[in-house]
């Protein structure tokens, strides 16, 4: 039992002792060490970090990773600030391999990057931190890919000026800092930026002009990226003209401020221009108007057509039917006066349309009439025909011959009134008292009472019942269709309807002879009827003599009228 | 005298545990947070700084924890160095190296900060291993009766006390020869070694039902003292034997514990972890 105990003993020993070394060796890492100190790794390099009877470890790191000491040295970066002095507070070791010495309490975004030395502003807090803490943006590569490092896992090595991480907008034209204009909030606009600092002070319209109107915008393809820039200086500025084409192409000199100013190019100073410089001196009624009755702000600028008088005024007299415009306003109208017009008979008798008449008595517009209100006033001639102008108070009833002549047929222009016309030319020659008789007496048409009423000349018809009324009431009708009513068989029209051209031997079948012929016409043709129906009986007659010789005839001859 | 002393030092060891439970308790209570994070996340949490291992109140428990366990080896001093074998008794000895057995390790545990992984946890498990086997040792020890001066009987003198306890079974409280007889049944009825500790634990229950109704406290605790004489006589040998061995755990493991101890202090306090000081 004893042998066994001391065996027991020996062997637990002896593994002791045989073991000790390398467990005492695990025994002096509290763990392992992370990724990229693993070089370090193993007793023997304990002293390579830690430095023997104090517990930190700082100046061994600092002396590996001079990127930090030399910020920590020149008193710069968050290493250098209070608070952390000592590396192991945060980049602690022993956790394992794959443990983080990086550590971002609550990420990365919510650090506070004043406590690095440049605490972010403006549109600089909304950015990711990648966004700017990328290997392409390091001033000093060397500190980083010397040393075998990622160049992006780094927040190292970003310089602190604009241009560092931005790209020059301005292609070097300024050498002052960029925040001297540029707010961190955002690029536009350039709070900083005044205009008035500059050579060239904005004033008037220049204040309102964009930018790109006196800086130039030219494109760019950097890295394959089109990208614009604006030219700010320099810009050419002494003269109006380095910006402004001259509207007046160097006819009034060259000093534009004379006349104009910033506030306005249609703004002329008053009194300051004489326009008898300009191709259209003012004159008449021109002078005395305000500058902007011709000049108008919704006038095209420089663009004011003096040379005619339509670049101004309306068109008062619309083109002719040929194409023919009216441009010689100067030939009726002067710059004093628009009306009257100088424009005079024996200048209206020079066209094809002389005055004349009843025509030189009629206002202008009478023929000239514009075709509404405010219209222009057509000057040429209206139209060929009387009737272009004038009603037809014939209504179209005229001869086929006035078809071809026109109203001067019968009228002349001296007045509608005086009728010329030659009856005879008709089918219908007017002779004895037709020849005296108005025309209205036979063209009225019916129911025409009034002067101004219209006569009709067609048709007219030439039988005398058509005019007269037949006094005989029909007893000397042709017995054969038409019952028609032969009256000059009796009645000559020159002669007068008294003059009778009847023959009582002749015309009828009972000859006057003896007694008869004292016996007057009524003895033996009786009135009859009464009023307008009162006619005296011609026929038929009863031709016996007891018709007529009786007691009572007898004493009716003798006391009858005679003839 | 002596008496008063053992009463004062049982409330005095009483306090002490009590003590230990609350202080554990409220480091416990205090850390879980840290305690329970994964190893990795541990460094960012806010309690990084005080309860991490080398931490003021990590590096503060591990002194502690290393004091006490430096200070129970007194214990094997004291049993090894004949010139304090007077000084005080062996058991009131064994209670405060038990003590410190369980309150150093327990603290070094939290100095630990439960992270126990590696090689490096030899150290840690080693001193694991000792306390536990300690508890077993303790187990052990209990089942080798001791005198008053708190050594180790003989056969001869447990059996001897064994007959003692027959003896007033019968004379003085009239136990007949079945209740004798019983007695002996349960006695031998404690089954193999490993089921030992159950069975004693529940003898009381089990000597009831064997003692007639109304049987006094006194018969009762000189029949259980008797059943537990003679189960520790029946495994007697086994348990001087394991005894043995257990010293053949205890110590090396003790051994090798306080080596690494000393390399992990040396080289803490060389490398200028000197907690506050």
């Amino acid at each position: 039992m004893g042998v066994l105990r001391h065996a027991s003993h020996i062997a637990i020993n002896i593994v002791l002792i045989l073991g000790l070394p390398a467990l005492a060796a695990a025994q002096l890492s509290p763990g392992k060490l992370s990724r990229a100190h693993e070089k370090f790794e193993g007793v023997r390099q304990c002293t390579s970090c830690h430095e023997l009877g104090d517990q930190t470890v700082g100046p061994k790191c600092l002396a590996c990773h001079q990127e930090i000491a030399t910020r920590v040295a020149a008193g710069r970066g968050l290493h250098a600030a209070a608070g952390h002095e000592q590396c192991a507070t945060c980049h602690v070791e022993h956790q394992g391999r794959d443990f983080d010495l990086v550590h971002w309490p609550a990420g990365p975004q919510a650090f506070d990057h004043a406590t690095a030395g440049w605490p972010l502003e403006g549109a600089h807090r909304k950015l990711e931190c990648r966004t700017c803490h990328r290997a392409d943006l390091l001033q000093d590569l060397s500190l980083v890919r010397d040393r075998g490092k990622n160049p992006g896992r780094t927040y190292l090595g970003l310089g602190t000026a604009c241009l560092d991480c931005h790209r020059d907008e301005h292609r070097g034209q300024f050498e002052r800092a960029c925040t001297d204009c540029h707010g961190k909030d955002a690029w536009k606009p350039a709070a900083g930026f005044d205009h008035a600092k500059t050579d060239f002070k904005l004033e008037g319209k220049h204040r309102e002009a964009a930018c790109d109107r006196c800086h130039p915008v030219s494109t760019e393809t950097v890295e394959g990226v089109a990208d614009s820039w604006s030219r700010y200086r320099p810009v050419a500025h002494d003269g109006c003209a380095d910006c402004h084409q001259d509207p007046h192409a160097g006819s009034l000199g060259n000093d534009c401020a004379r006349c104009h100013d910033a506030a306005g190019w249609r703004r002329v100073a008053g009194g300051a221009f004489d326009h008898d410089r300009t191709r259209y001196p003012l004159r008449g009624r021109h002078a005395a108007l305000k500058c902007d009755a011709c000049h108008r702000a919704d006038a095209p600028r420089n663009s004011l057509v003096y040379a005619r008088c339509d670049g101004c005024h309306r068109e008062r007299h619309p083109a002719a039917a040929d194409g023919r415009t009216f441009d010689a306003c100067s030939r009726c109208h002067t710059v004093d006066r628009f009306a009257p017009s100088s424009f005079t008979v024996a200048r209206h008798d020079s066209t094809d349309f002389d005055l004349a008449g009843a025509h030189l008595a009629v206002p202008c517009s009478a023929c000239h009439a514009p075709a509404r209100k405010g219209a222009p006033t057509p000057l040429q001639r209206p139209a060929a025909a009387c009737t272009d102008c004038h009603r037809d108070p014939h209504a179209g009833t005229s001869t086929a011959e006035k078809a071809e002549t026109g109203c001067r047929l019968c009228h002349d222009v001296a007045s509608w009134r005086t009728v010329a016309y030659d009856h005879a030319r008709t089918r219908f020659p007017l002779a004895g008292k037709h020849a005296t008789t108005a025309c209205r007496a036979c063209h009225a048409p019916p129911g025409a009472r009034a002067a101004a009423d219209s006569l009709r000349f067609r048709p007219t018809p030439e039988r005398c019942d058509a005019c007269h009324k037949d006094p005989h009431r029909g007893q000397f009708a042709a017995t054969t269709a038409p019952p028609v009513t032969d009256c000059e068989r009796c009645h000559a029209t020159v002669a007068g309807w008294r003059a009778v051209r009847f023959d009582h031997d002749r015309d009828t079948t009972f000859p006057l002879a003896g007694g008869h012929l004292n016996v007057a016409c009524l003895a033996c043709h009786p009135r009859e009827g009464e009023g307008d129906d009162l006619a005296v009986r011609y026929r038929p007659v009863d031709k016996r003599c007891e018709a007529c010789h009786t007691t009572g005839f007898l004493d009716t001859r003798n006391q009858g009228d005679r003839p | 005298m002596a008496v008063a002393n053992a009463r004062a030092f049982r409330i005095v060891l009483r306090i002490a545990y009590l003590l230990l439970a609350a202080a554990l308790t409220w480091l416990l209570a205090a850390g879980i947070d840290y305690y329970s994070l994964p190893l990795d996340q541990r460094p960012h949490h806010p309690d990084f700084r005080s309860l991490r291992p080398a931490g003021t109140v990590g590096h503060g428990l591990g002194i502690v924890g290393s004091l006490q366990i430096l200070l129970l080896l007194l214990y094997s001093l004291r049993k090894r160095w004949r010139r304090l074998a007077g000084l005080g008794h062996i058991g009131r000895w064994l209670d405060a190296h038990i003590f410190l057995g369980i309150s150093g390790p327990l603290l070094v545990t939290l100095h630990t900060s439960f992270k126990v992984q590696g090689l490096v946890a030899v150290s840690y498990w080693s001193m694991m291993a000792v306390a536990v086997s300690g508890v077993f040792g303790r187990y052990l020890y209990l089942q080798l009766p001791r005198n008053v001066l708190g050594e180790a009987m003989t056969l001869e003198q447990i059996q001897a006390q064994l007959a003692e306890t027959d003896r007033r079974l019968r004379e003085q409280h009239g136990l007949d020869q079945r209740l004798m007889s019983a007695l002996e049944a349960v006695t031998t009825a404690g089954g193999s070694l490993w089921r030992l500790p159950l069975n004693n634990l529940l003898l009381g229950m089990r000597l009831r039902s064997q003692l007639p109704a109304g049987a006094s406290s006194v018969v009762l605790a000189d029949a259980k003292a008797r059943v537990l004489l003679g189960r520790r006589i029946l495994f007697h040998n086994r348990i001087q034997e394991l005894f043995h061995y257990w010293h053949v755990i205890h110590k090396p493991f003790a051994f090798l514990m306080l080596i690494i101890m000393v390399v992990h202090v040396g080289v803490t306090v060389a490398l200028g972890y000197r907690w506050v000081f």
